[in-house]
């Protein structure tokens, strides 16, 4: 089996909460129960409809929905909805629960927008639009490309640099460190920068009406080498023998 | 009491020897499941040197008897471990975290690292055998029954008695690997994780070398190498894979009942077709071989009719 790796991970410099791509996600609290109409569209382009239903039965306190993997399964099944049939496939969630959409692979582009099924569609409220995100929506971000980024949220006039540190292969594997959660009053408080170590995870909690866009600016530090283990000299001797049986030496 | 006695020197047996030796070749390959990698190898090698002892006990010594590997390669295969960015707590809680990230793995699935060590030239290794001298007779499958003699001399399917080196034992020492195989080992390890990610810029390939850990010491863990690479050649070449059995079967096999040191037409020929007259062949019934620590001695005892 090659290797299938996934580029885009590697290759993008603009992450954006309303066009969801590797390595980003966007999360939504679900505090009232009943039955939610998913839309999701990749660069403004409506794709696919789902359905979550949130109510106090289900144990569930979070669900992660792929809405690339969605996409590329209902692409192949030539569908436009899923998860809608009363009793398959409806993505169920705990009241309070929280909902985690994200895109695995792929070159992204996507968005969502979340709303109760049953509300009249001239007044649809329209709880969640990860195109602008509600107050304590969650937008996560996990940067590898080490260098300078500008993080932005447009609507809300707020900026900040964030700066991303080269980790140098070491003697033992490296483990990120925890994820550094911020929200506008944090991001005041720390000079408007912020800094992050490769794939180390970012969490920003909105403040309301967000979007989100973090770009890469310049690289910093160059990457190092990285350099192989020695192997200590060994000595001989392998000996095989076959003898006849019954015969001596 | 025989009629005709023959007798070869030891150096003279050493030449007899040295041409069948060099009849001698293998090229082989195999692999073989070790559950956390495969492995497996190419080898192809001839026969060269060696010393031929003959014994008062009837033995024939055979010793630094050289493998000369024209070809040397063993290959392994294993998956490396799963990696994979995010998962991390988002939201945590006394009782465990209630939201996690999404954990988005750089590779489709776990890869393959092919690691490939080239070690034609870097392997000392020699056989020794002791052998028996072994007499058969051979009468041609070709030869159809009730061909008379003459016949059978036309048809090149005179019958045979044919002297093998029957081996009691056959030895085969892995004296020692070349100083450098560790390096080839790194450096075939470094090579298939840079062809992995040759696509990725440097810094890509610099944080998953930094998210693997030390990748050689990986590789060395999961092919279960300790301190003693050359004892983890020895051990995966000679038990795991079989070879160094296989290499003292097919050279036993070789010398005991496929390439005789000897083949002595029967009957025997003493004048060849002149003149219009018919050969003269002399009908060997019996033959018999004693060796002592200077010679080998062939006895023949005549029969009466072809």
């Amino acid at each position: 089996m090659k290797a299938q790796i996934n580029t885009h991970l590697f290759t993008q410099t603009r992450f954006d909460s309303g066009a969801l791509a590797p390595a980003n996600f966007v999360v939504h609290p679900y505090t009232g129960c009943g039955r939610y109409q998913v839309d999701v569209s990749r660069h403004g382009v409506f794709l696919y409809s789902c359905a979550i239903e949130v109510s106090e039965i289900h144990p569930e306190k979070q669900i992660s929905i792929d809405l690339a993997q969605l996409d590329a399964k209902l692409r192949k099944s030539g569908q436009t909805e899923c998860g809608c049939h009363p009793d398959e496939n409806v993505f169920v969630l705990a009241e309070n629960g929280y909902g985690l959409f994200y895109a695995s692979n792929g070159s992204g582009g996507y968005s969502v927008k979340t709303y109760p099924v049953d509300a009249q569609k001239s007044d649809r409220a329209e709880v969640f639009d990860s195109t602008a995100l509600a107050k304590d929506d969650l937008f996560g971000i996990t940067l590898l490309r080490p260098g300078d980024y500008v993080m932005k949220d447009a609507k809300n006039k707020l900026q900040c640099k964030i700066h991303v540190a080269v980790v140098k292969p070491g003697k033992e594997p490296y483990r990120p460190p925890e994820a550094l959660h911020v929200d506008a009053e944090a991001i005041k408080k720390a000079g408007g920068e912020l800094k992050l170590l490769q794939a180390q995870g970012l969490v920003f909690r909105c403040s309301g009406n967000s979007r989100i866009v973090i770009e890469y600016k310049t690289p910093t530090e160059s990457s190092p080498k990285n350099a192989g283990a020695k192997v200590s000299k060994a000595k001989p001797t392998a000996i095989a023998t076959w003898k006849k049986s019954g015969v001596g030496r | 009491m025989s009629h005709f006695t023959v007798a070869s020197s030891e150096a003279a047996v050493g030449k007899l020897f040295g041409g069948i030796r060099d009849g001698f070749s293998v090229d082989e390959s195999d692999s073989v499941n070790m559950g956390p990698f495969t492995a497996g190898y190419e080898v192809a090698f001839h026969l060269e040197g060696g010393t031929v002892d003959l014994q008062n006990s009837g033995n024939i010594l055979i010793k630094e008897l050289d493998i000369k590997w024209d070809k040397l390669r063993v290959f392994a295969g294993i998956d490396i471990p799963e990696l994979c960015i995010g998962g991390f707590c988002i939201i945590p809680s006394p009782w465990g975290c209630v939201l996690r990230a999404p954990r988005i793995c750089v590779f489709d699935d776990n890869p393959d690292l092919g690691i490939d060590l080239d070690l034609g030239g870097l392997l000392t290794s020699e056989l020794s055998i002791a052998a028996k001298p072994k007499l058969t007779y051979f009468i041609d499958p070709a030869r159809p029954v009730g061909m008379n003699w003459l016949d059978a001399e036309d048809a090149n399917l005179a019958n045979q008695w044919r002297l093998f080196i029957d081996p009691d034992w056959v030895d085969i020492d892995v004296f020692d690997w070349s100083d450098i195989v560790g390096d080839l080992l790194d450096d075939a390890i470094n090579t298939a994780v840079d062809d992995l990610l040759w696509f990725l810029p440097g810094w890509a390939k610099s944080l998953i070398h930094a998210i693997l850990g030390p990748v050689v010491d990986l590789v060395r863990a999961i092919l279960d190498i300790g301190d003693d690479i050359d004892e983890w050649l020895s051990n995966l070449l000679g038990v795991s894979l079989g070879l160094f059995d296989l290499i003292i079967t097919l050279v036993a096999d070789y010398f005991a009942g496929k390439t005789p040191l000897l083949k002595i037409e029967d009957p025997f020929p003493i004048m060849p077709y002149q003149n219009g007259l018919i050969p003269v062949k002399l009908p060997i019934e019996k033959l018999d071989i004693t060796i002592n620590d200077k010679e080998m001695v062939l006895a023949a005892t005549l029969g009466a009719s072809l």
